[in-house]
């Protein structure tokens, strides 16, 4: 490593790292961020902080006592907080919400065209600065700022669960079947006479007749969702073990325990090979068929589960490369278990080239999950993302608008995820 | 190859009969007709007319085997209708008993059936609101057909119950009634639970829609081994030939989008990598980077915005492949590519940039790496003149990449880019699959998957020998010499 050279992990992320990381605070923040709710209200000698808790409850109503005269009732989601004559209000810096169409100017009113602003009641002025739509708005009058805010959390939720999963599967398989080849691993003859049948049982088990216990859970929600299938799952993988367990009784037999290798790295490869070969869009759309109902969760597990393959790649040549190093040998000759070897010792040598294809797949992910949005496939109608808002800006080209802010949205977004990546990739070069 | 090959439309065909739509959900009025022995019953999709059940094979089991529990019907591949289906299925699970839960499905269908048909005398009609009873005793009645889960099954069953004892008559419906009442009774006193986690295997014979759909029948269908994809949900044309009439579009796109990517992305690859360092260089790698964050929906509505806005410029036309008004289709093919040339010059411009920035760069790095060699040092040693040396040493050594490259995009040349003519709106086998998949025509879609599983896998076989051209070194049978 060259002399005073910054290694610090905000040294090596930069400027991009920097720019990803506000973009997750205001993602993760969009909905307090961009309100049509004020943070603070004093209104006829009463006080509400923080009165954008209404988000939460969106019912919530407060009644105002007047000394004489009927009491004055405010419900926090319906009222227009901005021509409210409060004493003092603090609203949102964005004070628009994606999905509350502003009235007196849709029909894409532009950045730069006249704002109308409802002072009072029939008291129509021209928008106060405070209250601008800064990037203008949509046919329905929605704010396109206010959007761009919460499309940033979608797309970074997507855009990084995806290559959590993808990252996960394919170090996994890649580290695995690299480090123990065709020959690595074995089991006797009778385990493996036994396997097949378990894993069949198991399948059956788990997923068949099953199928109307997971399809309940999953029109529950994403919480049963999760526990039904870790549920069938461990019910595989217990048949799996109870083969394994059962092959050593017929051990007594000579024939019976022989050990027979499994081909473990070819058919990870067939497996690759098979999920390379399926078009992505297709398979979205008609797992969106099947499971009914659009939602975020399944986006992130299709992107996920389809681009796992060049992860697998990288890991596995690199895990080639390190599995013949001489500390995995001094590892093994010290009497350690191999499975500790393969996590402990060999997969951290291996990750280093790794992050540089998961930040690249992070921008790739982003960019598939627009691309669907744009489309209008896969993800439910009402949540807003950039690439939705760009495809409403495909009815009006008049709008330029709509078209070049979410389009530049996520150009920034994955661009950040790019250089991310080289940096990662030069740091790696030079230390 | 093979295998995955089958793997692959198994996945496909498995989609297709798993998916919960109908088949003939997203289909054209005139394709499906009300089922006719049902009439009037929300039964909430399109039901396919008799005709088009044996047209599409809808009838047959869908594979060779199938595995079931002991408590499922083992016929239930005669049920054309998803609802029901699911209802049979979920009824057996819960009481393990196939046959009893068939006479209740038919006894409860049949009941549905008599109160459609109902004709009550005007009489018992005008009596307090035996109307709206009568009616809404129906709809109950054809709900219960729709909807397996356990809590609205009970809930309608009360209702339909309070609703009996409410009016007066109906003695016809009231039997039939009670006699699925009766039947759902014993399901439930001779339930046997356990049954649904014995497994079964049966074997359903050739004579199946997977067989049908790779090898053909004796009839009509001549099966995907011999071009024979099958006939479309949504219009009933053959899908071969709705392929090949809009292949061209897609073809004549992609490839004349990857032509120019790779005439203008080699020389400027190898231009920059030659010299480094100069300021061509130091401009076009940091815009070609760039350039590769940018996806294709935004350059292209971009471009749209920019070049096809009367406000802006009103160069190109902003969507379609002619000008429907003054289009013959008698001119010669050169008159009508001329024609159509304007309309394609924004879609093939957002084709060539993303393959553009990829493929540029990557030769870049290639050769700088090859440039560090030796054999290099020794070839300008030698007194080669440097062209030579570039693109006779270093570009062939560097052509690796980009044979894996070409060969990958096999299957993108054929299915052309969904973005792309969806955003220009280009009449190709892109926005055909875009639709296809919108309108749930699992046919068409079942095709893309098998086609285009066969292109990547044929992509592997050609980059295999493309390899084994680019460097000779290479070679498919073990040299037993060595």
């Amino acid at each position: 490593m060259s002399a005073g050279k910054n290694n610090s992990a905000i040294a090596v992320a930069g400027i991009p790292g920097i720019l990803l990381l506000l973009l997750l605070f205001v993602g993760v923040f969009a909905s307090v961020l961009a309100t049509d709710l004020p943070w603070y209200v004093r209104y006829k000698n009463q006080v509400w902080f923080p009165a954008f808790s209404a988000i939460t409850q969106p019912y919530r109503t407060e009644t105002i006592q007047h000394p004489n005269g009927t009491p004055e009732v405010l419900q926090f989601d319906i009222i227009d907080w901005k021509s409210l004559p409060a004493e003092s209000i603090v609203m949102a810096p964005v004070p628009w919400a994606p999905d509350e169409p502003d009235p007196l100017n849709r029909d894409y009113t532009g950045p730069f065209d006249e704002q109308k602003f409802n002072f009072s009641a029939g008291n129509v002025i021209s928008m106060p600065w405070r209250y601008r739509h800064w990037l203008g708005t949509d046919a329905m009058g929605n704010d396109l700022l206010a959007g761009l805010i919460h499309g940033a959390g979608v797309s970074l939720l997507i855009g990084l669960a995806a290559m959590l999963l993808a990252g996960f599967t394919g170090v996994f398989l890649g580290a695995v079947s690299a480090y123990f080849g065709n020959q690595g691993l074995s089991l006797s003859r009778s385990q493996q006479l036994l396997f097949v049948p378990a894993l069949g049982l198991g399948l059956f088990w788990a997923f068949v007749a099953r199928s109307y216990n997971l399809s309940d859970a999953f029109a529950t929600g994403y919480l049963s969702t999760i526990f039904s299938v870790l549920l069938s799952v461990c019910i595989m993988f217990l048949c799996i073990a109870f083969a394994c367990f059962a092959g050593r009784i017929f051990h007594f037999i000579p024939a019976m325990k022989k050990a027979k290798p499994i081909p473990l790295d070819s058919m990870v490869q067939v497996m690759s090979e098979i999920f390379q070969s399926i078009p992505r869009l297709v398979l979205i759309v008609s797992l969106a068929a099947i499971f009914h109902q659009k939602s975020i969760g399944m986006v992130i597990a299709i992107i996920g589960m389809m681009s796992w393959p060049p992860i697998y790649r990288y890991c596995r040549a690199e895990m080639l490369r390190v599995r013949e190093l001489s500390f995995i040998e001094a590892a093994r000759a010290y009497g350690l278990p191999e499975w500790r070897i393969l996590f402990r010792h060999a997969l951290p040598h291996t990750l280093a080239p790794v992050t540089t294809e998961l930040a690249f797949l992070a921008g790739a992910s982003i960019i598939a999950e627009s691309s669907l949005s744009f489309l209008g496939i896969g993800l439910p109608d009402h949540v807003v993302t950039w690439g939705s808002l760009l495809s409403s800006g495909r009815q009006q080209f008049d709008a330029w608008w709509m078209v070049v802010f979410p389009g530049l949205a996520i150009f920034i977004t994955v661009l950040c995820f790019n250089i991310l990546a080289e940096r990662i990739r030069a740091y790696r070069r030079f230390s | 190859m093979l295998f995955s090959w089958l793997i692959i439309t198994m996945i496909g065909f498995a989609f297709s009969v798993n998916a919960p739509a109908e088949p003939f959900m997203g289909a054209p009025e005139e394709m499906g007709l009300p089922e006719s022995n049902l009439p009037d019953i929300p039964n909430g999709h399109r039901a396919p007319s008799n005709q088009n059940v044996k047209k599409f094979g809808l009838n047959k089991p869908v594979f060779y085997l199938s595995l079931h529990t002991l408590a499922d019907v083992d016929t239930l591949y005669r049920i054309i209708a998803y609802n029901h289906r699911r209802l049979i299925q979920r009824t057996a699970r819960e009481s393990g008993q196939p046959a009893m839960t068939m006479q209740w499905f038919n006894s409860l269908k049949a009941s549905a059936l008599t109160a459609v048909l109902y004709k009550p005398d005007s009489v018992w009609l005008r009596q307090a609101d035996n109307a709206a009873q009568l009616n809404r005793l129906r709809f109950l009645l054809g709900a219960l057909l729709l909807d397996e889960l356990p809590k609205l099954q009970a809930e309608r069953s009360d209702s339909v119950n309070q609703l009996f004892a409410s009016v007066t008559g109906l003695s016809n419906l009231r039997k039939a009634w009670h006699n699925t009442q009766f039947l759902k009774l014993q399901l439930t006193q001779h339930a046997r639970p356990i049954k649904r986690w014995i497994p079964v295997i049966k074997w359903h014979g050739l004579d199946n829609q997977y067989h049908t759909w790779v090898f053909g029948d004796d009839k009509t269908r001549r099966g995907i081994i011999r071009g024979d994809f099958g006939y479309s949900y949504r219009d009933g044309q053959a899908i071969a030939d709705k392929i090949g009439s809009k292949i061209k579009w897609s073809l004549l796109l992609s490839l004349t989008g990857m032509l120019l990517a790779y005439l203008i992305s080699i020389p400027m690859g190898v231009y920059s990598a030659w010299y480094k360092g100069c300021w061509f260089d130091r401009i076009s790698t940091p815009l070609l980077f760039s350039l590769y964050a940018i996806p294709a929906f935004f350059a292209g509505t971009l471009l749209l915005v920019l070049f096809a806005n009367p406000d802006v410029l009103d160069w190109f036309p902003s969507s379609g492949i002619r000008d429907a008004a003054s289009f013959d289709p008698a001119w010669p093919l050169l008159k009508r590519l001329s024609h159509s040339a304007p309309y394609l010059v924004l879609p093939i411009i957002t084709y060539a940039y993303g393959s553009l920035a990829f493929i540029s760069r990557l030769i870049r790095t290639g050769i700088l790496n090859e440039l560090s060699k030796d054999y290099i040092r020794t070839a300008r040693a030698k007194g080669l003149p440097e062209w030579r040396v570039m693109w006779m040493h270093a570009f062939r050594n560097n052509l690796l990449p980009l044979v894996t490259f070409i060969s990958a995009s096999l299957p993108v040349v054929f299915s052309g880019s969904i973005i792309i003519e969806y955003v220009f709106s280009i009449p190709g086998l892109g926005l055909e699959i875009f639709q296809s998949v919108l309108s749930y025509d699992y046919p068409m879609i079942i095709a893309v998957f098998s086609i285009y599983g066969f292109l990547t896998i044929t992509g592997y076989f050609i980059a295999d020998l493309g390899y084994s051209l680019a460097d000779p070194r290479i070679r498919f049978y073990k040299n037993k010499r060595q």
